[in-house]
């Protein structure tokens, strides 16, 4: 068993939601559990807005290549962006222990994704950024 | 097309809300709901009841104003709780140190 969903698409605000529509739709037709099916969604929407917000220097919508495979142990996601050099294995998680009072309200994005997936790498490859995530089933 | 997320509030005898959101907190959800949610979230003493029955995704956007509308009951001396979430709201919340808050 393998199911592969791909999408090339310019990241916008309004191709994220459907994109993830997309995925959300055949993530059902694939009887996929809810456990697994937050990693992509997650993952798109919160890589796709920090390419967005941070990516590029200009104003123009640069496209992303997303890749979704579901196989017998797992699904994986690829993302692959050709935005500035981002490798969320350096980012540094907010302190989600401390009191109210003294949280920040930004900067969870990519601590849920990497808390979300079970695995994930980071190569620069040609120019572009390639994030790879994995869920396992029952994980 | 997207079910646009919707947020029911209801404001008891003795002042307290309960705030039932159905729909995906994401980019357009928490864009549709933040302000009148915020709104829900003032006065003094405000007691706020949350419920996430209907969310069946959060984003990183869903955590902030969760996390926001916590600070802003806190700072007002009121209370604030999140009750029956799903599976994939409560992940959320227990990724970003809310859990605590889950009545």
């Amino acid at each position: 068993m393998a199911n592969r969903l791909s999408f090339r698409f310019k990241v916008t605000l309004e191709e994220i939601s459907r994109i993830n529509e997309e995925v959300s739709a055949w993530m059902n037709d694939l009887d996929v559990a809810s456990g697994l099916s937050y990693m992509p969604q997650l993952a798109i929407e919160e890589l796709g807005t920090n390419v967005l917000k941070y990516g590029h220097d200009d104003d123009q919508a640069h496209e992303v290549d997303v890749e979704l495979e579901l196989s017998e142990s797992g699904l994986q996601v690829t993302f692959t962006d050709d935005g500035r050099p981002f490798n969320p294995l350096e980012t540094t998680a907010p302190d989600v222990s401390l009191p109210l009072e003294e949280r920040t309200v930004g900067g969870l994005g990519i601590h849920l994704v990497r808390s979300v997936a079970d695995t994930l790498e980071y190569e620069r490859v040609d120019g572009k950024n390639r994030i790879r995530l994995f869920k396992q089933f029952n994980s | 097309m997207a079910t646009i997320t919707a947020l029911t509030a209801t404001t008891f005898d003795d002042g307290s809300r309960l705030l039932k959101v159905d729909g995906n907190l994401d980019l357009a959800g928490v864009g549709a709901i933040e302000t009148r949610f915020y709104a829900f979230c003032g006065g003094e003493n405000p007691r706020v009841v949350v419920d996430l029955s209907g969310v069946h995704f959060v984003a990183s956007l869903g955590i902030r104003l969760l996390l926001q509308a916590a600070k802003t009951v806190k700072s007002r001396q009121g209370s604030i709780q999140f009750i029956h979430p799903t599976e994939t709201a409560r992940s959320a919340l227990e990724i970003a140190g809310l859990d605590s808050l889950i009545g």
